[in-house]
């Protein structure tokens, strides 16, 4: 049902647009990032770098108008939750946009002699976050928590796959002395994915907030 | 906690017309419970079944039970004019007498027999007011027409003149839709203080005010009770998709 | 632009006809009140002649010391014809005759009052004041003309003469008629007064009031906030409503019937009157009634209401006390119709020749509107003056019951 006040019904689905674009904008940029660390690739290293920018003119146009819906229209129930949601998720997805740049910015910088087996690796790593990033969003937008904690399940698979890549990295970089810079740029990588997950997290618990009114304590 | 008023089963006529359709809402003694819903929800009828101000409307027929201390007080035996002693009203508009100050608030107690003697019904008249945040104001003038006040105190003087004959429960409806921003916060703060001593009922149109002023919020739409509970609860995360609508300001 | 200038100029013509109209009224109201007041106001003053007169104690037949019945008893008509023989020794029988018709014919008892006054004038010679006939009264105040032939006058010349030297000698005084006021009605124009009349206004206008406006109050509150709304109540809201419209001589002819015939009330008495004229002032003033009653908001029922009060209380507590300045508009109407209503009086009988001034409701009376019809059909000059007095006193007396209900009006009046 809409808002009887068609301005205030604009301004939430202005907000609600922003956001898919927002989403929209960090999935591309996930698989292009990916890309980097796969093919190397300087120009497309730089435009999600460039990229970025948006995602953070978009934190601040859907910060702005939150601020100004709170100030002007006294929101309630579940306006009120979603726009308290919005600063919270706008905040993490922000991040998970920093934390892509890295990515991209360490990964095309890697030189092209490490195994190729390490890269796989990297890249199963960075598939899974992609798509529970994807399943988050889909959680946000669609407003339903289906398959909600198999998403927090996830979690546990990207850091155990993280874990489990730092061991590979350093046990090569033991055997390789002149590999140390790439292997430590590729740890940043597979932290930076490590952390995006964690951030997926906490969005999840915002949409759970967003549709139950309350965190979940599990 | 315990319930100053309980109402089972109540169904409101007007003639043909069913204005309440069965409602069951219990109210509790000490606290603040706010009526909302769109206009023409039933929300005034209701709370007037309460002080049984209907029987004044002929074609309005009320049926169920509505208890106060375990009396139904719609049986024969009340003296209606004892109940609304025990259950007071504030109207919309202020509408005191066209009385002194003094007299506004020593009216009800005059009529139902308090005290013969000036002095103690001038420390009645004293109190009361200083209960209403009202005494300061008009302490020097209170021979002035009660009429003569700014529209926020003569709100004031009807409370104090409701609570002048020691109420156990304050019907309110919508009491601030006449006042400015300040006068209305004035008595929102006073509501604040008075459910120390009294239960509050209130029918208001402004949401905010409900979230503002209630401890338990009831929402009402086409004479239905639709849902009731903690105001927090109410105004974060209502069960009812209606109430979610009303309050957000789908439809009303 | 134009068509505000053409709205402009309408409304300047609308209330300069306005104005005119006015003025028109304004003027009409002044002529009536001059011509009325130049006519009457000579009524309140009597033409008297100032005479030598011994009181004789012989003359009278009065022991020394006289007790007032015996001055009252014994007549002083032998007095006053020696006096005038005394005083106006010159003329002859006849000329004394005529001189004697110059004053009024009741000079022994004007002389007998003043020796019930004042018992030391016994066998003193005192110089006073007594009455001038009417026929030279009138002539003094120049309502007559004595320039018309001898035949047309009452007043011939010869009496003109001594009429003129009593002038010359300075013994022609106007004083004020304070018998006007205090006398009932007489043949005689130098004696009729107003007082039974006003008096009689006063009891008729009292019970009046004292019956319509308890009854109308109570009605009007049964009708306005206790009776259910049906076909028994909308029949006695029809037939109030009319009877505010009745011809006020049908509400006589109920007196007659019922009052009269059937309780056997006295005739020609202020009750009956004041009763019957209640009859007629009932509707106006439930009619005014009811509607302040409807005009007092229902905000202030209920704000009583809502403290427990009974409807009784909030009735006579609240609504009645701010219903009273419409309720009072009513009366003032009424009453004042009442004043002025001759016709329903006429049917009771309250038209006769009242001698004494009623003191009680219980005796005949009459009201002023029919003395004041019953002067000016009276042929006597001097009654012409009369009937024009009792007008002014009769519009003092419209003034004052207005201004007594204005005063309670203004009393009750409250901002709500």
């Amino acid at each position: 049902m809409q808002h009887t006040d068609k301005n205030y019904e604009n301004q939430i689905n202005s907000i609600n647009e922003k956001l898919v674009k927002m989403g929209s904008i960090l999935e591309q940029q996930f698989s292009d990032a990916l890309k980097v660390v796969a093919s190397r690739d300087q120009n497309l290293a730089n435009t999600v770098i460039e990229k970025d920018n948006l995602i953070n003119e978009l934190n601040h146009e859907i910060s702005d108008l939150v601020f100004q819906i709170i100030a002007m229209r006294q929101p309630m129930a579940d306006d009120l939750r979603f726009l308290f949601c919005s600063i919270k998720i706008i905040r993490d997805l922000e991040r998970i946009g920093d934390h892509l740049t890295t990515v991209a910015k360490k990964g095309y910088r890697v030189s092209t002699n490490i195994p190729d087996q390490l890269i796989e690796k990297l890249e199963i790593l960075g598939g899974k976050a992609s798509v529970m990033t994807h399943d988050a969003l889909n959680c946000l937008f669609d407003r339903k928590l289906a398959d909600a904690d198999k998403i927090a399940e996830r979690d546990n698979i990207i850091d155990d796959l993280h874990g489990s890549f730092i061991k590979d990295v350093l046990s090569y970089m033991k055997e390789h002395d002149d590999f140390i810079p790439d292997s430590l740029a590729l740890i940043q990588i597979s932290k930076g994915i490590e952390r995006i997950g964690d951030y997926v997290t906490n969005i999840m618990e915002e949409v759970h907030f967003l549709i139950e009114g309350k965190y979940n304590n599990s | 906690m315990v319930n100053a008023i309980t109402t089972e089963n109540v169904n409101v006529f007007y003639g043909d017309k069913q204005a309440i359709n069965n409602i069951s809402l219990n109210f509790l003694k000490n606290k603040v419970t706010a009526l909302i819903g769109p206009s023409g929800c039933g929300k005034s009828t209701f709370l007037r079944c309460l002080n049984r101000m209907n029987d004044v409307i002929d074609i309005c027929r009320v049926e169920g039970k509505i208890s106060i201390n375990d009396q139904d007080i719609y049986n024969d035996q009340i003296e209606v004019e004892q109940l609304r002693e025990k259950v007071g009203m504030v109207f919309q508009k202020p509408n005191p007498f066209p009385k002194s100050i003094y007299d506004n608030v020593a009216y009800g107690p005059r009529i139902h027999g308090f005290t013969d003697k000036k002095n103690e019904m001038d420390e009645i008249v004293a109190t009361t007011l200083k209960k209403a945040g009202l005494f300061e104001e008009v302490k020097d003038r209170l021979d002035d027409l009660g009429t003569s006040l700014s529209g926020g105190q003569q709100q004031r003087l009807c409370i104090a003149r409701a609570i002048a004959v020691k109420p156990e429960v304050i019907l309110m409806d919508e009491p601030c839709s006449a006042l400015d921003p300040i006068a209305t916060s004035i008595i929102e703060e006073l509501i604040t203080e008075l459910k120390e001593s009294y239960t509050i009922i209130i029918v208001t149109h402004s949401m905010q005010q409900a979230a503002r002023v209630s401890d338990k919020t009831a929402f009402f739409h086409l004479g239905n009770l639709i849902e009731e509970g903690d105001t927090t609860k109410i105004f974060t995360k209502p069960d009812n998709q209606k109430t979610n609508d009303y309050i957000t300001g789908r439809f009303g | 632009m134009t068509n505000l200038i053409k709205r402009k100029k309408a409304e300047r013509r609308f209330q300069l006809y306005g104005i005119f109209a006015v003025s028109l009224s304004l003027l009409f109201v002044l002529t009536l009140i001059v011509n009325i007041f130049s006519s009457g106001v000579g009524g309140f003053y009597k033409t008297s002649f100032l005479m030598d007169i011994h009181f004789d104690q012989k003359l009278l037949k009065l022991d020394d010391n006289p007790s007032s019945e015996q001055i009252a008893d014994t007549s002083f008509r032998k007095l006053i014809s020696y006096n005038f023989k005394e005083n106006f020794s010159q003329y002859s029988k006849d000329e004394l005759k005529k001189i004697k018709k110059l004053f009024y014919r009741k000079v022994d008892k004007e002389a007998q009052s003043y020796l019930l006054q004042n018992p030391q004038y016994l066998n003193q010679k005192v110089e006073l004041l007594f009455t001038a006939s009417t026929d030279i009264d009138q002539i003094h105040k120049g309502n007559f003309n004595r320039n018309i032939p001898e035949k047309q006058r009452a007043i011939n010349d010869f009496q003109l003469e001594i009429y003129d030297q009593f002038i010359e000698t300075e013994k022609v005084k106007s004083v004020f008629n304070k018998g006007y006021f205090t006398s009932g009605d007489s043949r005689d124009p130098e004696s009729a007064g107003v007082a039974s009349s006003v008096m009689g206004s006063v009891f008729t206008i009292l019970i009046c009031f004292l019956l319509s406006f308890p009854i109308a109050i109570f009605a009007s509150i049964y009708l306005e906030e206790f009776a259910k709304p049906g076909k028994v109540t909308d029949l006695i809201e029809i037939n109030i409503n009319n009877l505010a419209a009745v011809p006020s001589i049908i509400f006589g002819l109920l007196g007659l019937g019922i009052l009269l015939n059937f309780f056997g009330l006295p005739r020609s008495t202020s009750l009956v009157g004041g009763m019957v004229l209640s009859f007629m002032t009932l509707p106006t003033i439930i009619v005014a009634c009811r509607s302040s009653l409807r005009a007092v908001p229902p905000s202030i029922r209920e704000g009583a209401l809502a403290l427990g009060a009974t409807k009784n209380q909030v009735v006579f507590h609240h609504v009645l006390p701010l219903a009273m300045p419409g309720t009072l508009t009513g009366t003032i109407i009424g009453l004042a119709r009442a004043v002025g209503e001759t016709a329903p009086l006429l049917m009771i009988g309250m038209v006769a020749f009242i001698m004494n001034v009623p003191g009680t409701p219980l005796e005949p009376a009459v009201g002023m509107p029919a003395q004041i019809y019953l002067w000016s059909e009276s042929a006597e000059r001097g009654f012409i003056e009369k009937t024009s007095s009792a007008i002014i006193l009769l519009l003092i007396f419209l003034i004052v019951v207005n201004f007594v209900s204005v005063y309670f009006r203004k009393k009750y009046e409250k901002k709500w």
